[in-house]
């Protein structure tokens, strides 16, 4: 396991080069000039030669690059263009509510999902399983944001319900939309998951002891067969995590929800490349390191991985 | 035909292709079958009710909704189509090539490959797109680019697996130059999982433009982008719900064809995998 570990970890670190690479490049190549955007209307050719020289633009490529990699290591993530708050304080500002809205989704997408998928498999082929199915269907091919605008309309303006939209100081109601919407694509497919996993699991010889046994059916289904179908579905719910953290642009900006996806969201509308691309690195690297939990995770639950890979 | 008579038997996999058969002949048909020039103004006529002379409405500016939708389906079916050309040209040539020969080929693309699934999708996407001028071509090459790398994995684990069988090493014994090893033997092993990742592709290809366009990242006013005309009804939700209701409905039944398609294909190309839920298509 360990040396499993250790090979994996040593494999994140080129990965999370290149991922400073397309970044730095992304900007590299944006139009517009980074000085003329901060000093505004009122600059002269000095204030501009100096800006240039002080943020390393009239270097070469690779020397501005250098530049940019130490600065991040040091903290210093570089300045919005224009509420000129450091970029660092920003990401870390919002990053906490997002993490807040994607643990309750998560959480709600894990119980019903498997829920779901286990009512499926266990009364395969009739109805029940047909409906599950159905809305595990709908649920990946809807677009979130729409279903997220039908909700607003149905529960919050028809009905009255909870609110539309907003923070709210995080309490309850206003976080009941927005999980059920970023979660529903992970909820139809932790279900689906779940189902197929179950119905393998469900024809293997130690169930069918365990029920030769006399155990009753759902202590069977419960205890001894969900814990194997659980496996792949856990990599899954990790996966969608990572995703989550890193990219609930769409969710956030329907509620209007102050986390990262829509600080970078307004950030991109008003073309502010300094907190784009901090945005973009500090969610790419979030990505890479749940990626490299689950992986881990995912040895750990089932040690034939480990052979496998190495 | 085996592989079609398995595919006949599956009702699913043939609602699936129903629905992609409708959106390729209204991508085709749509400006012939629209009733009113989808970018006309009529300020007298703005949000209107479904009726009989607009049957799904009309927006803030009096445009025909059902007109808007069907030349949306053209946007749709161009995004789906040019996105997965170029991730299934570039996915299958590199993974076959870096799983035929190996060595430092391999761990170059696949190298590159990590660095491109390292990025959350759209997050990708959202940043590429906002470093050029917004535009339909940009997302199109954009989506294509992103989705290389999957593809590419899936054709080289298959290629691993195909290089060590008796056929292909029959064909070097016999001294075939590596060039009609790979075309002929190789590539045509590999294509059926790439196949059913161009399927499973056109859906998750589809669901990312309407949400670029939705951002205003993709399609810019007027083109009738499904997501941007969704984004359009957003202020006029309360008064006027069906200028967003029907692009996403339009959305959601082509999406859920390629997934119910793609799904069914994979089963009947390889009854091994049936019932997996695998890869299907799933962006944020």
């Amino acid at each position: 396991m360990l040396q499993y570990a250790l090979k994996r970890i040593l494999h994140t670190i080129p990965v999370l080069f290149g991922v400073l690479v397309v970044t730095f490049v992304l900007l590299y190549i944006a139009p517009g000039d980074p000085v003329m955007a901060m000093v505004g209307d009122r600059f002269d050719a000095a204030t501009l030669e100096r800006l240039r020289a002080e943020l390393h633009l009239d270097e070469p490529v690779w020397s501005q690059f250098y530049h940019y990699v130490a600065g991040l290591v040091q903290g210093d993530w570089g300045r919005s263009y224009h509420t000129r708050q450091p970029v660092l304080d920003g990401i870390l500002e919002h990053f906490p509510k997002t993490l807040y809205l994607a643990s309750v989704a998560m959480l709600f997408a894990t119980l019903s999902g498997v829920l779901i998928g286990v009512v499926s498999a266990v009364k395969q082929s009739t109805w029940i399983d047909g409906m599950g199915m159905t809305f595990a269907f709908l649920g990946i091919s809807f677009p979130v944001y729409w279903v997220g605008l039908i909700l607003i309309l149905v529960v919050a303006v028809q009905w009255g319900v909870l609110p539309p939209s907003g923070y709210g100081g995080g309490a309850l109601p206003y976080l009941v939309l927005p999980a059920l919407t970023l979660g529903m694509r992970s909820t139809a497919y932790i279900a689906r998951l779940t189902r197929s996993s179950m119905l393998e699991v469900i024809r293997l010889d130690y169930v069918r002891t365990a029920r030769a046994k006399g155990l009753p059916e759902w202590t069977v289904i419960g205890r001894h067969a969900l814990k194997a179908a659980l496996i792949p579905v856990i990599t899954a719910i990790g996966l969608d995590f990572g995703a989550y953290l890193s990219g609930s642009v769409l969710t956030e900006s329907i509620f209007a929800w102050p986390g990262i996806g829509r600080f970078a969201l307004n950030a991109i509308l008003k073309r502010d490349l300094p907190v784009i691309q901090g945005t973009v690195l500090f969610l790419a690297i979030v990505f890479v390191l749940v990626n490299l939990l689950v992986d881990l995770l995912y040895g750990w639950l089932d040690p034939r991985i480990r052979y496998e890979r190495s | 035909m085996e592989l079609w008579k398995a595919l006949e038997r599956n009702r699913l996999a043939m609602t699936g292709a129903a629905l992609c058969a409708v959106l390729l002949v209204l991508g085709i048909a749509g400006p012939w079958l629209a009733p009113y020039d989808p970018l006309r103004q009529d300020l007298t006529r703005s949000l209107q009710d479904p009726s009989w002379s607009h049957w799904f409405g009309t927006d803030s500016f009096g445009r025909d909704i059902l007109s808007r939708v069907l030349y949306g389906a053209r946007i749709s079916l161009m995004v789906g189509v040019a996105s997965q050309a170029i991730a299934f040209s570039l996915g299958v040539a590199l993974g076959v090539v870096s799983g035929y020969y190996g060595g430092r080929i391999e761990t170059l693309v696949m190298r590159l490959a990590d660095v491109t699934l390292a990025f959350p999708t759209l997050l990708l996407l959202i940043a590429i797109t906002a470093a050029f001028q917004p535009s339909l071509v940009v997302v199109f090459v954009a989506i294509g680019v992103v989705g290389w790398a999957g593809m590419a994995r899936l054709v080289r684990s298959q290629a691993l697996v195909v290089r060590e069988l008796d056929f292909v090493q029959a064909a070097r014994a016999l001294g075939m130059n590596d060039l009609r090893i790979l075309v002929r033997h190789v590539l045509p092993s590999c294509i059926a999982p790439a196949i059913i990742a161009v399927t499973l592709g056109m859906a998750s290809a589809i669901l990312l433009e309407a949400a670029l366009s939705f951002i205003g990242l993709g399609a810019q006013p007027p083109t009738p982008s499904w997501g941007s005309m969704i984004a359009d009804g957003r202020d006029f939700l309360r008064t006027a719900p069906w200028i967003s209701v029907f692009p996403g409905l339009a959305i959601g039944l082509v999406v859920l064809g390629f997934n119910l398609f793609g799904d069914g294909l994979r089963d009947a190309m390889d009854p091994r995998l049936r019932g997996r839920a695998g890869a299907a298509a799933r962006p944020e």
